[in-house]
């Protein structure tokens, strides 16, 4: 968005002119007066312009304009149908005359200005007496003798290149449209070429044929011919490569994109021709038109065999840099502009104009459904060549090839979001990724090189990120007042202002709605003038449901782009491409997160712009849409990670199994501190993968012996289990929930499948006692760090008093006590605990299993035991204070 | 409901006239402005329940009650009402449809003369309707003019006597507007008519939405000083901040229309209580005028309400009550 100036803020535009420009500012001002008079004049008179155009006098000169304008139009259908049965041979001579007609005259006239005048100056020259080079006439022979030569060899030139265009036509594109052929011999440098090889064989022979008649041999001529024939011959060698290039269909797809581009410029508000409607149609006939040659191309690249994609890729490029160009202009179009097709829409009898009821009545035919525009049309065509080229390569195994194509469509997704058009993006995302995970559906992954199509699905992933992060990203940039600033914008007439802009198009139909309803105001009482506050409270309103549909569409970004293609994987067993697609949504629910976020800011810096109370967005049910679908997320990443081989985290992929368990422990965390704890099915599954996960590295530590360093990172993961399994524990206990019992029954099962039972208890009290010899500053450890400062803010949070050890011994402060002894037990200190959420697992659970009780528990686990037996003893004491 | 006991004075004749083909007045969107100014110029009238606090009364001062209830009693109503609360809603809208149809209506004042033996006493009195376009002031005198088959006895002018008329029309300064207003809307309905012969002749190429435009445009227009929203015709093409304006200028216009009419009335009331020796005067109070508008005009300028809550104070309904 174009962020408004501080003077259009403050609306100080007019003062802060140039003097230079006042002259014109009073001017402007001054014809405003006199047509806001002329119209108060008539306005009073009572005449309009719909009364005079159904007067007499006005039909006469309205049916004369018609046939005038009728007898041109015929004139030129006729010229240009006889030059299109020229050109595709017809049989009227004529019509050859009239195609040659413009270069002819080109030739005659340079032939005759170079020979004509050449005795005249000769003459000339001889009266001043100057000997210069014009004199010195060339002889006869050698004159006669070049120009034939020149005019044999620009026509053997043209025949060759003819005959060189006409074999790659008739070769490489032998398959392809008409269109397509046309291209060709369209291209821009062949079509200049072979007009200069014709005009100079035509001046070369005119030359000829007036030394015939005049016996006047011009040196002009001569030099003039010379040039241009070497410039002929030395640019055949060049521009001949270049035609081999055209075997490529690539080379040619810059014609048409250009003439898109063109039409697109064309049709921009502000253009000299832009309000045209029939300006417009021909545009619009002229893009569709191209579009299908694009699409033809296409088709035409894939279908050849080639060894490298490298045309495809081009053309893809190319498509997508149109995709840009037009995303990022198609805001300067008005909605209401022809450009864009009409599609039927039918109101209801009822609800429907009575004119038009009058006229369905009195001819008994049913009523005209009004026309919509349909302003996709590019984009679905655009989308549609995407989603076949990127098929294509796909099912050719260029998932390399695949994943660069895959780069441009982030890119136009980018775009398209940051230019407002959130539907766009969204639609352009999930046409790729419909493609893509059928791909992986229908693969035999086994055959499937796994960075591929790891590669592939993160681009995918990356792209479908831009409908939900650039749209308020954009918007979010300039700040809520200047949004609303549009009263400049609505009073320009032309309207021209309004759409340098850049709103978003839902916005920009609400304004060009106030535009035309102003323009009415205007003519049909000249003294209406709307105040700035309203024009402002419009804009806000506008704006104020724009918000809510990005938000709503962020929503729908999250759900269609990630849940959905991650739940079909999963069910079709692609566990890795599902795990790398679930851990993309974990980052897309984030960053929904704090989008929606920035959107409620940049709400709440409407609010005070807004005059009356209107409807604001209500966020709870986004934000409830989007936690459940982190929680699915999170429920399915903990079905896939069991599922993941050791072997899939190799040294060309990330750790995925370890990214996964941290991403699964934090959540769990984060749900219970929460104010909205997960429901018990989702902890049981999250827990129970998460545990799995786990206790699948642990069961390798213990049946083989590894390395140092691997045998500190598998430590490190049972550390990191233990500390979960406390905090769990300890939240139960808190929150008086049965999390701690699923818990104890996770651990119960996986105990009682070991054979030495005794030796694993060991070994976690080993684990737990050796707390402090592995890396601290670790990924593992800030982590566990981090979860214990949640459950001591979660302690304050729900009213247990952390503060309460020091109190005890310094002030005698009464508090309340809680019900269990564990929670009673805890000291903290500065966001920390003095024993681990590990230490109270194995106080709470560990110690009293039978495999434990020849075992003596380390000193961090029994100060805890102590400490709660100390908490259960001071229990009467404190509840008598409490009475008390 | 008149007492046919009585003696009753008339001078002017009354005979039916056929109504003429079409809506009344020539033009069915005439016909819609004049019912939608009569509708509302009755509601600032109308009231059902009485007496519950709102301020709103009509009431006649100085006058004995004998008189009151002769002049309560004189409106003419369908339901032969002798209360001056019921009749005068029905009374007003009548008068308004005929100021804005065909610019004036007359009544004569109707005498019911009782004999007795002290002579012929004044019993009731009636407002009776004289046809329109009958009716001429020359040199203070008034005349009708009465078609000769029509004629009768009386011949075919009749002098009526000039106290007796009331006449009752809009206010000066819309009197050329209206009728210029009621002439441009003939003109319109007469080419829209022509724009749809050539749509159904298949023979009009122009673009419908901007020919639709240029048709509500010259509505607009002609109806921009009075404010007349054109039944929601005009909903679409305007901002709802110039639909508000024209909706007070609406207002203004209907209470202006009200006001005259009521002028015209107590003048009518004042003649006839001279008749009784007293000088009755006509009091209304607490109905909407043109403060009210001129605040809530006001209060869109600044934006200090919505524009429902402005208008709530011309859209409630009101109770009449007689003092």
């Amino acid at each position: 968005m174009k962020a408004p100036s501080a003077e259009d803020l403050l609306g100080g535009r007019r003062d802060s002119r140039p003097w230079l420009m006042r002259p014109l500012s009073a001017a402007c001002s001054l014809g405003r007066a006199v047509y806001r008079g002329i119209i108060y004049a008539t306005s009073c008179l009572g005449i309009s312009g719909f009364i005079l155009r159904r007067s007499s006098l006005a039909w006469a000169l309205l049916r004369a304009a018609r046939k005038t304008r009728l007898w041109f139009s015929h004139r030129q259908y006729k010229t240009e149908n006889q030059l299109a049965s020229a050109r595709i041979g017809g049989l009227a001579s004529i019509g050859i005359v009239r195609l040659s007609t413009g270069p002819l005259l080109l030739a005659v006239a340079v032939a005759f200005t170079l020979t004509l005048p050449q005795p005249w100056l000769n003459e000339q020259l001889a009266r001043v007496a100057i000997h210069s080079a014009w004199e010195d006439k060339p002889t006869d022979g050698t004159y006669e003798s070049a120009l034939t030569t020149v005019a044999a060899a620009a026509a053997g030139l043209l025949a060759l290149f003819f005959a060189t265009v006409g074999v790659i036509v008739s070769t490489s594109y032998v398959r392809a449209t008409t269109d397509v052929r046309l291209l060709i011999f369209n291209e821009v440098l062949n079509r200049r070429y072979l007009r200069l090889n014709a005009h100079l064989a035509t001046v070369a022979t005119l030359g000829l044929v007036l030394y015939e008649f005049q016996g006047v041999a011009s040196t002009a001529l001569l030099v003039y011919v010379g040039i241009v024939a070497t410039i002929c011959l030395v640019g055949f060698f060049p521009v001949g490569i270049r035609v081999f290039g055209l075997f490529d269909p690539s080379k040619l797809i810059r014609e048409p994109i250009g003439r898109i581009a063109r039409e697109i410029s064309r049709v921009r508000a502000g253009h000299r021709r832009s309000g045209d409607p029939s300006f417009q149609n021909h545009a619009r006939s002229t893009a569709v038109r191209q579009l299908r040659v694009i699409h033809d191309l296409a088709r035409l690249a894939l279908d050849e065999e080639r060894t490298t994609n490298s045309s495809v890729l081009s053309l893809g490029g190319a498509i997508h840099r149109l995709a840009r160009r037009y995303a990022s202009l198609q805001q300067a179009i008005p909605s209401e502009s022809r450009w864009f097709p009409r599609r039927p829409h039918y109101a209801n009898w009822q609800a429907s104009d009575s004119s038009q009821t009058q006229v369905a009545l009195a001819t008994g035919t049913m009523q005209q459904p009004a026309s919509k525009p349909y302003r996709g049309f590019i984009h679905d065509d655009l989308r549609r060549i995407t989603s076949d080229t990127l098929e294509a390569l796909l099912k050719g195994g260029d998932a390399p090839d695949a994943a660069t194509l895959l780069l441009e469509v982030s890119r136009t997704a980018t775009t398209l979001a940051s230019a407002q058009d959130q539907a766009e993006a969204l639609a352009l995302t999930q046409a790729t990724q419909d493609v893509v995970v059928e791909w992986l559906l229908n693969s035999e992954l086994t055959n499937l090189p796994t960075e591929a199509a790891v590669s592939v699905v993160d681009v995918q992933c990356v792209a479908s990120l831009a409908p939900i992060l650039d749209c308020s990203k954009s918007l979010c940039a300039v700040e809520p007042q200047a949004w609303v600033a549009v009263e400049h914008q609505l009073r320009d007439p032309t309207g021209v202002r309004l759409y340098e802009a850049g709103h978003p198009r839902e916005v920009l139909i609400a304004l060009e709605r106030v535009h035309s309803q102003l323009r009415f105001d205007e003519t049909s009482d000249p003294l209406a003038r709307a105040e700035t506050w309203y024009l402002r409270h419009v804009a806000l309103l506008a704006y104020t449901a724009h918000l809510r549909c990005t938000v709503e569409g962020v929503i729908r970004a999250v759900d269609a782009n990630f849940v959905v293609p991650a739940r079909l994987l999963v069910e079709a067993e692609a566990w890795l491409p599902a795990a790398f697609w679930l851990l993309r949504s974990i980052e897309a629910c984030a960053k929904a997160g704090d989008q929606v976020d920035k959107l409620e800011a940049a709400h709440s810096g409407l609010k005070p712009l807004c005059r009356f109370e209107v409807d604001w967005i209500q966020l709870d049910v986004p934000r409830t849409r989007l936690t459940e679908a982190r929680d699915s997320v999170h429920v399915l990443l903990g079905s896939v990670v069991n599922h993941l081989s050791p072997s899939d985290a190799g040294e060309a992929l990330p750790d995925i199994t370890g990214d996964i368990r941290a991403k699964i422990g934090e959540h769990i965390v984060t749900s219970l501190a929460g104010p909205d704890p997960l429901d018990l099915g989702s902890f049981t599954k999250l827990y129970l993968a998460y545990h799995q996960a786990t206790f699948a590295v642990v069961l390798k530590l213990l049946l083989t012996t590894l390395p140092q360093g691997e045998a500190v990172l598998a430590t490190d993961a049972l550390r990191d289990l233990l500390e979960l399994s406390g905090v769990a524990l300890l939240y139960s206990e808190l929150d008086q929930t049965d999390y701690g019992q699923i818990v104890k029954n996770t651990w119960d099962a996986d105990i009682a499948k070991l054979s030495d039972k005794t030796a694993f208890i060991k070994l976690l009290y080993d684990t737990i006692d050796s707390r402090l010899s592995g890396p601290i500053f670790g990924a593992g450890p800030m982590q566990r760090q981090h979860w214990i400062q949640l459950f001591v803010g979660s302690l304050a949070e729900r009213g247990v008093d952390v503060l309460a050890y020091e109190t005890f011994h310094f002030g005698g402060k009464t508090h309340t006590t809680h019900s269990s002894d564990a929670i009673e037990s805890i000291r903290t200190s500065h966001q920390l605990m003095f024993t681990e959420p590990s230490d109270y697992f194995a106080a709470l659970y560990l110690t009293g299993i039978e495999p434990a009780e020849d075992l003596n528990p380390p000193a961090t686990v029994q100060e805890c035991i102590d400490s709660m037996r100390r908490a259960a003893e001071r229990r009467p004491e404190d509840e008598e204070a409490t009475d008390a | 409901m008149r007492d046919h006991n009585l003696n009753w004075d008339r001078r002017t004749a009354f005979w039916p006239t056929p109504a003429p083909p079409g809506p009344p007045g020539g033009d069915l969107r005439l016909w819609m402005l004049a019912q939608d100014a009569s509708t509302q110029t009755r509601s600032h009238l109308q009231g059902v329940n009485h007496g519950q606090g709102d301020g709103r009364r009509v009431r006649i001062d100085h006058c004995s009650e004998q008189l009151a209830a002769v002049l309560s009693g004189s409106l003419p109503s369908k339901g032969g009402d002798r209360e001056l609360a019921s009749a005068l809603p029905g009374f007003v809208q009548q008068v308004v449809m005929s100021i804005i149809l065909s610019d004036v209506i007359d009544y004569e004042v109707e005498l019911g003369l009782e004999s007795t033996h002290n002579g012929e006493q004044l019993r009731q009195v009636k407002l009776g309707f004289i046809p329109s376009g009958t009716m001429a002031c020359i040199w203070g005198s008034a005349y009708q003019l009465v078609p000769r088959d029509q004629a009768g006895e009386k011949g075919p002018v009749r002098r009526l006597d000039r106290w007796r008329v009331a006449r009752f029309r809009a206010p000066r300064k819309w009197r050329g507007y209206l009728a210029r207003l009621r002439r441009q809307l003939l003109l319109i309905r007469k080419r829209e008519e022509r724009w749809q012969e050539g749509i159904l002749d298949q023979k009009s190429r122009e673009d419908f939405s901007e020919v639709h435009r240029q048709h509500d445009l010259a509505v607009a227009r002609c109806t921009s000083r009075i404010g007349w929203h054109a039944r929601g015709q005009l909903d679409e093409r305007l901002t709802s901040y110039h639909a508000m304006l024209r909706g007070l200028r609406w207002h203004a216009f209907c209470i202006e229309l009200r006001e005259e009419i009521l002028r015209s009335l107590g003048g009518a009331f004042q003649r006839i209580g001279a008749v009784y020796g007293e000088e009755p005067k006509l009091v209304l109070d607490g109905l909407v005028g043109i403060g009210d508008v001129r605040e809530a005009e006001a209060g869109t300028k600044e934006g200090s309400k919505p524009f429902n809550d402005l208008l709530e104070k011309f859209h409630r309904p009101i109770e009449v009550t007689v003092a």
